[in-house]
Formats: C-alpha cells, structure tokens, sequence
C-alpha cells in the first residue's frame, strides 16, 4: 500500500498542535493582556483636550509595544522551535519519529509549520483584536498593519533562527544558547571590542552601535522607534525576511544531511566543532574576561586585561571539550588553548603598546581642513564638519528651534553649516588649527603622564590635588578623511597645568574666544531685553527687567575679559550664584543663543555684573548674605 | 527481500558496523544474534531509515529504504527503548499512526483488545515497561506491516504474554508471509521461532544460516578412547574441548554424519553425538573470535 509522501503530513502537524497548543495561549494571552492595557490608553488619550492627535495616538503602538514585543516573540519562538523539533534531542524519540514513513522534508516542513502557526497565531489574534478597537475608535489603521506586518517579519525570522540553530545541535541547552548568540553576537562584540580599545587604546573613542541591526531582538526598539516617527526602515524589515527565508531553506539543508545519531551531542556536524569551540572560547573570554575587569577594577591595567580574558577563556575552552568528548578528562587536550591564549597576549598587547600606531597618531596641520576640539564628542559640531553626514530623520530635533517639526530641510544649506562652523571649538583657521593640534601633540607625548595621574588620583585621599578633564578632537582631513580621538580622563595637579596653558592659549585666540562668547560681539542694540532671574527663599520664581541694557551688557562683557579664559570652557564647573541673567535677542542666527535666549551661569568671578546690580539696586547684597549665606565681595569705592 | 551490502557505519571514527552482508527471505524469521556492542542496534536503524550509512546499501524488494516514504510504510519497527508521546493514550497513538500509515487496519485494532487487556484511554506513560511494550505491538500489528523488524521485542513481557505475542506475529507471517527480522539475547526464544540467523560480532556477521544448518554444522561429541586422543582427532574442526577422566566432550564443526564416519574409524571406547543449543553455539562460535566465558575468580 502507498504513503502519503507529500512535504506536509497533517497528521504530525495536527498532533503537534495539539500537544503545543499552551504555548499559543500563553503567548496570546500575555499579548491580549497588553493589548487591553493599550486600548484602554488609546481610549483615554482620544478624550484628552491635550494629546488627541489620531495619527500620533495610533502611531503609539509602536513605543508602547516594544518592551512586550522583544520580551514575548523573543521567548515564545524559541520555546516553540524547541518544543516542535524537541525529538531531534533525544535519541528515542529521534528513532521513532524517523523511522515514520516520512521524507526528512516532509517532517522538517510540517514541524516548522506547526510552529510557525504556535507563534504567529497569537500576532494575528491580538492584531485583528487591534484593527477592530481602532476602527470602533475611529483611529487611522496604517500604523496597525505595519505593527502586524512587522512583528509578523521578526516572529518569522527569531522563529526561523531558533529552527535553524536546531540543526546544528543536538542538545536543547545548546539550541538556546546559538539562538542567544545569534540575536546578541554582534552588539555583544561590537562592545566587547569597544570596551577594550576605549580602556587599552589612548585615545580611543568608543561611537555609538552600528551593528544592531545585526542582532534582531536588540534592534527592535530602533526598528520600532523608526516606524512611530514614520521612518520606518521597510528595507531592514525585508532583509529580516529574506534572512528568514534564508535559514528556512538552510535548515532544511542541514536537516536532510543531520545523522540521527548526534541526539544529546552539542555539535552536530564535525566541520562545526572548532567553530563551536574557538568561538565560545572568545565569547567566554570576552564576558567573563570583562565581568573580572569590572569587579576587580582592571580597566586600565594591560596584564590585569589579559588574565582576565585568560581565565574566562580557560573556562570557556575547557567546558567546550567536556561538552563535546563528554567527559571531564579533558585538560591533555591544552594545546589548542595554549594557542588560543598566544593569539590573545599578541593581540592584547598589540593594542595595548600601540602596535599600529593609533594613539600616537595626530594628522598633519597641513592636512587638515577643518576640526573641533571640545569636551565632548557632539554631533552638531560633526555637521559643521561634514555636512554630508546630515541625516533629516535623525538630526531634525537638533535644530528644533530653526525648524519646524515637520518642515525640516532635507540637507543643509551653506548659511546653516556657516553657523555651525560658529559653534565653540569649532574652526578651520590655519592659526587656531595650529594650536589645537599642540594640544592634541602635547596629551599624545604625555600619555605616560597623565596614566600616572590617573592611577595616583584613583589612589589619593585628596582628589582635591587632581584636576580632570576629558577633550575630543574631531579632524576632517583635506582628503575627506574624519580623524577622532577622545581622552576621558586627562588627570592633571592642579599646580602643574601646561596642559591648561595649552587650552589658555588656544581660547585666547580672538576667533576662538568669540566662538566660546559670541556675546561680546553683541552690542545693545542688538538686546531686546535683559533681566534677573531668582527664586527668593520665599515666593515663587522672580523675573526682575534690568532697564540699563547696555550697562549690564557692557559689565557681562568686562567679567569675561577680566577672567582667565578657561572659564569659558570650564565655567559650568564652578559654583552659580542663586540668580542668573538672561539676554533676550532681537534676532541670532548664532546657535549659541537657541531661540534668541542666553542665559550664562554666574559665579562669585562676575565682579563687574555683582558691582552693577548692587549699585543699581537690583539685588540687596545684605539680603544675599542673610537669605542665601553668599557673601559677596564688596562693592569697592567709586 | 531485504538485501544489506557491505554497510558500514562509524561514529566519531569507530566503526560499529564495519562491511555488514545479510540477506533475508520473504516470510522468513531472522533472529540477529551477538555480543553487547556487536552493532546489533546500529544495524536495526539503517534498516528502518534512522540512520545514514557510511557506505553501502539496504535494500528491500531492491528498493531503497532511506529516505524511501513507501517501503518504509511496509515496515513496523518496535526498538527496545520505546517512545510514544507524553501525554498520548493508546487511541492518541492510534490516530497519530492511522494519519501516517493509511494501510492501518482499525478492525484488527478491535480484534486485539483482547489480545491486550490494556485501557486504551490511559496515559502510556504510565504503563509500566511490559504494558508499554503490549501497547507497540498492539498498534504495530495494526499497521499490517510486511516487515516487523524487533529490536529486544520481549523484554519485560511475562511468559504467557510473550507466547501470545509471538503467536500472533507468527500467524501473520504463516498467513501474509510477513518477515520478522528479530535482534534478541534471548537465545532459547530465538530458537523456537527462526528459521534464520545471523551472528554479529564486533560490527561483521560472523555466521549467516538456516537454523537448522547451524544445528547441522556443529555437534557436541562425547568419546573416550584407551588411552590419550589420538593425534588424529585434531584433524576435526574442534572449537571446545574438556575432560572428564577418559571421556572428552569436544564441539566439533562440520557435517554430523562425516564427523562420525572419521572418529569411529579412530576405534573409541565411546562416541556419542549430541545437538547443541543456540544458545551454546553462540557461545563456542564467540569463543574463537575471543569472546570466550572466562571463569573469574574473586
């Protein structure tokens, strides 16, 4: 008599689904809860006087949801991947389930169909529960379909992976240990690798993830994020599928080719085993190897580093082989991580002494068109030097005050790069490039030094002797090169600042010093208003109009070129007195002063700014020193 | 029927089966004997598709079994480590197999709930080991299968049960000619329902006969002579030899009926010729491959 031989058996499907069946309610369920909580939100928000807006309110199922999607999608595809091939396991259940009169691709296909089913139904259910409330709401359903669309794309892929990381073990702790690594490997890389350049490389400077995208559970809140503010990336969205589909048909490769027999193995194909090995190997190194750098505070120590990764590679290397010999007589097989520890000493050291020359690299004064050098690395400034790198859907809230929310240009004309180029720190002066680039000479001579302060500062009683600093340079080179450096912690005495010198020098420069304080460029004319601003102990928030514009500019202005020009730089550290002015501009292009407002802290150094408002009786410096326990310098004689 | 060629199969470079050739006749009962280790099992799940060989091939009525959906419909297969699902009652498995093997006869289902007085609606597994095995040859037997290929098929199984079992397969293969291919250490039970049979050892078929050629070819002789043995008698295929004062009992391998026509012409005081177990055989044919029974004293 003939089987049946087609690729899909509705006898195992159905019986999958019936013996499965809880994980689908478990998901729909704890999905459904969700979507209660949010049509109730959705139902509340649309009879708000402040937040209606339909397309916003429907657009928010998006941030709303990305906490539950990546934590149940996540989960459930995982467990149903294990739960349909779970016989793959166990060589038992493994014997009986092939020895069916069923082709391996009839069994792969129904299996993984009957999955897919378990963890897609539960989508589907709560995104038709979504589609119905917002109809009965009357909200726009564009949103809701490409939350269906999408989650229905990721549940494809995570549960597809989860399958295809099946196939090569045959161990159900190893399964949902690939399908970890498969959705966090290259952040968990990207950051390992980052972590050891930021703390062994000086000057290394640490940018934010580009590879999350690579880790599709990391990435969800990006990809979500996209489609809420209407720039959802469709591209990635396909690529998820067409990966998807790529480790549908892979798996079906492998599973046609698996041996049976590799039931309770870790590995299932032999060309795999080093693989399998080496790369847990480094991935024990490098998470172990960074939990010992962080409990033991190694960070800036190279042969701490070392032994740290070491150890977690000697765990690593050795639960390896006990996992595939299965046994735990395993130390005589040492040489592969004899090897392995090599590899790593050269490279660790390598970056360590600077082998390739990375931190004590600073690019030609000729060669550079224009840089930055601030505290911090900051991304208008990385627009004033490139330009190109605008992005419109990235960037836009940056210039919330030139434009509008939905009005923003689509790359910026030369009047607003002009501006930008304004910004302090910024330059493409041959003069002040000069000194910029002997600060950056002098911290990369002095890479020793400033280790040892650090080390001395991390040991002393007193951090009151230290003075730290961080500065980020940002060099665009006449080749179009972008060149960045980063010195965090820049631990200096206090008495012994040449490297405060350096900056002195640098802020002095008149283009330099008019970036830092474009107000003394300013004249009155230029002032709408000023005013003083305090909250006295008792009442609430005072706004006192100072009418002498040009008297209290002209003393703002004498302050700033009494005192040192590090303040510029350094003065939000110092303390503020408990009242500050704030200029009101007619009309500034000038970035600095952000909707025509400037607002400076002012300090005990403000004698000039402190003389005119008590001489003008715009503060009682008696009630300053009773009220706020600020004892002010006298006014002194005229 | 079913033809093995040269098959080979090896797990981590251990070769378990290592040029395995057997051939098994329609309608006959082949009992698979051997050693613990011998590649008794390996054998059994290349023949039912589970595993893919290294080399060579396993063919029934010249097809294919691996990857081979209609011969292996033809096939039931019950292994010694049973599995059904966890939470299935026999009529769950019923229906699961009934979705796979359309040939699957719901009368002789009936018919059977005498044979085993097993609830149908109870979990499996919480039969005990015996009820369980009840319970897969119960649903196997329905599957009307023109192969049942058994892997250590009465363990656990009490005596009456193991008769009543034995007797229904045996009906099926006197009625539908169907062939049992059985791997069992139970060699007193192999005798009484092969007609053929293989020994394995150490991943090769030592041995591959009718049982009653086995039986024929090796005979136990009991003979005393005047004195010593003769030189002469060496000159017979002697696999076992003891004594017992002046009476040898020696296993001799060769045609009863020549063997004596030799050793009577040697004058003894006494021969006598007896037949040997299977049992026995298994154990003086092992014993030249150097898996003898060692005496060890503790």
């Amino acid at each position: 008599m003939r089987s049946k031989t087609s690729y899909f058996n509705k006898g195992v499907f159905l019986n999958n689904i019936k013996r499965f069946w809880l994980i689908t309610f478990a998901f729909s369920f704890l999905l459904f809860l969700f979507m209660m909580d949010y049509t109730n939100s959705v139902s509340a928000r649309i009879n708000s006087i402040y937040d209606n807006d339909p397309v916003n309110i429907a657009a928010s199922i998006f941030p709303q949801s990305t906490d539950i999607m990546m934590l149940l999608p996540g989960f459930f595809c995982l467990i149903a991947a294990l739960a349909v091939f779970s016989y793959m396991h166990f060589p038992r259940n493994t014997a009986m389930i092939h020895s069916l009169p069923l082709k391996r691709e009839t069994l792969y296909i129904t299996n993984y169909l009957s999955g897919l089913l378990l963890v897609t139904f539960p989508i589907v259910l709560n995104g038709a529960i979504m589609i119905l409330a917002k109809v009965y709401l009357g909200i726009p359903l564009t949103y809701a379909f490409q939350w269906l669309g999408v989650n229905l794309v990721l549940t494809f892929l995570l549960y597809t992976f989860a399958v295809f990381a099946g196939m090569f073990t045959g161990h159900m702790a190893a399964q949902v240990f690939y399908y970890l690594i498969f959705n966090f490997l290259a952040v968990f890389l990207e950051n390992v690798i980052n972590n050891v350049l930021y703390d062994l490389l000086f000057g290394f400077y640490r940018t934010s993830s580009k590879f999350d995208v690579w880790s599709p559970l990391y990435h969800i809140p990006g990809l979500f994020n996209g489609f809420y503010n209407n720039e959802g990336s469709i591209g990635t969205v396909l690529v998820y599928f067409i990966a998807g589909v790529f480790f549908l048909v892979t798996g079906l490769l492998l599973y046609k080719r698996r041996h049976m027999e590799v039931a309770t193995d870790v590995v299932s194909f032999n060309i795999v085993k080093p693989i399998f090995k080496y790369s847990a190997t480094f991935c024990s190194s490098a998470l172990l190897g960074t939990i010992i750098v962080e409990i033991l505070n190694l960070n800036q120590n190279l042969t701490g580093y070392i032994a740290a990764y070491l150890t977690g590679g000697f765990i690593g290397y050795f639960v390896c082989e006990m996992l595939l010999r299965k046994t735990f007589r395993v130390f005589k097989a040492y040489k592969g991580f004899v090897v392995y520890g090599l590899i790593l000493i050269i490279l660790f050291y390598s970056i360590g002494f600077d082998f390739f020359g990375y931190g004590s690299y600073a690019p030609d004064v000729s060669e550079i068109e224009i840089m930055y050098i601030y505290s911090v690395h900051e991304i208008r400034r990385d627009l004033a030097l490139n330009p190109e790198e605008y992005d419109p859907a990235e960037h836009r809230y940056l210039f919330s005050h030139k434009y509008h929310y939905d009005d923003y240009p689509m790359q910026l004309d030369e009047e607003f790069v002009r501006e930008l180029r304004k910004l302090p720190g910024v330059t493409d002066s041959e003069e002040s490039i000069a000194k910029a680039h002997k600060i950056h000479q002098y911290i990369i001579q002095n890479e020793k030094l400033f280790k040892a302060n650090d080390s001395l500062y991390g040991n002393s009683w007193d951090d009151q002797e230290f003075k730290t600093r961080s500065l980020y340079f940002r060099y665009k080179l006449k080749n179009g090169d972008i060149i960045e450096r980063y010195y965090r912690r820049l631990v200096t005495y206090k008495d012994n600042t040449e490297l405060d010198n350096l900056l002195r020098e640098y802020i002095s420069l008149p283009e330099i010093r008019l970036k830092y304080e474009p107000i003394l460029s300013k004249s009155a004319d230029d002032i709408l208003s000023v005013a003083l601003n305090y909250y006295p102990v008792e009442g609430g928030y005072v706004r006192k109009e100072i009418p002498d514009v040009e008297g209290i500019l002209e003393a703002y202005k004498k302050d700033l070129e009494n005192m040192d020009p590090l303040f510029s730089m350094d003065g939000s550290y110092e303390a503020s007195l408990p009242f500050n002015i704030s200029f009101e501009f007619k009309e500034s292009d000038d970035l600095y002063f952000e909707f025509n407002h400037y607002q400076p802290h002012i300090t005990d150094k403000h004698q000039n700014v402190i003389e005119y408002l008590v001489e003008n009786e715009i503060i009682d410096i008696e009630r300053m020193d009773s009220e706020y326990g600020i004892h002010l310098k006298p006014v002194p004689a005229q | 029927m079913i033809k093995i060629r040269d098959i080979k199969k090896s797990f981590d470079g251990f070769y378990a089966l290592n040029g395995v050739d057997i051939n098994v006749n329609k309608g006959s009962v082949y009992g698979l004997v051997g050693p613990n280790g011998a590649g008794k099992t390996t054998l059994i799940k290349l023949m039912t598709g589970i595993f893919i060989p290294d080399t060579g091939e396993i063919t029934i009525d010249k097809q294919p079994v691996f990857e081979n959906p209609e011969i292996k419909s033809r096939i039931a297969y019950i292994p010694d480590d049973l599995y059904f699902f966890p939470q299935a009652t026999i009529l769950d498995m019923k229906k699961y197999y009934k979705s796979i093997y359309p040939q699957f006869d719901e009368d002789r289902f009936e018919k059977l709930k005498e044979a085993f007085p097993l609830d149908p609606k109870k979990r499996i597994m919480r039969f005990s080991r015996g009820m369980q095995k009840q319970a897969a040859f119960w649903l196997s037997i329905c599957l009307k299968p023109d192969i049942m290929i058994l892997d250590e098929p009465v363990d656990g199984l009490d005596p009456v049960m193991r008769r009543k079992v034995w007797g229904i397969l045996l009906q099926d293969v006197a009625e539908r000619e169907m062939t049992v291919f059985v791997s069992s250490h139970n060699l007193r039970e192999l005798e009484d329902v092969c007609d053929h049979v293989g020994i394995m050892h150490e991943g090769k078929v030592l041995i591959e006969r009718s049982l009653t050629e086995i039986q024929n070819n090796i005979l136990k002789l009991q003979i005393a002579f005047e004195g010593d043995l003769p030189e002469e008698i060496n000159r017979l295929d002697i696999l076992n030899r003891q004594s017992s004062g002046r009476v040898w009992i020696l296993i001799v391998r060769g045609e009863r009926k020549n063997i004596l026509e030799y050793v009577n012409r040697l004058n003894p005081l006494l021969v006598d010729a007896l037949p040997l177990s299977l049992e026995e055989i298994f154990i003086y044919e092992l014993g030249g491959m150097d898996y003898a029974v060692k005496n060890i004293i503790l």
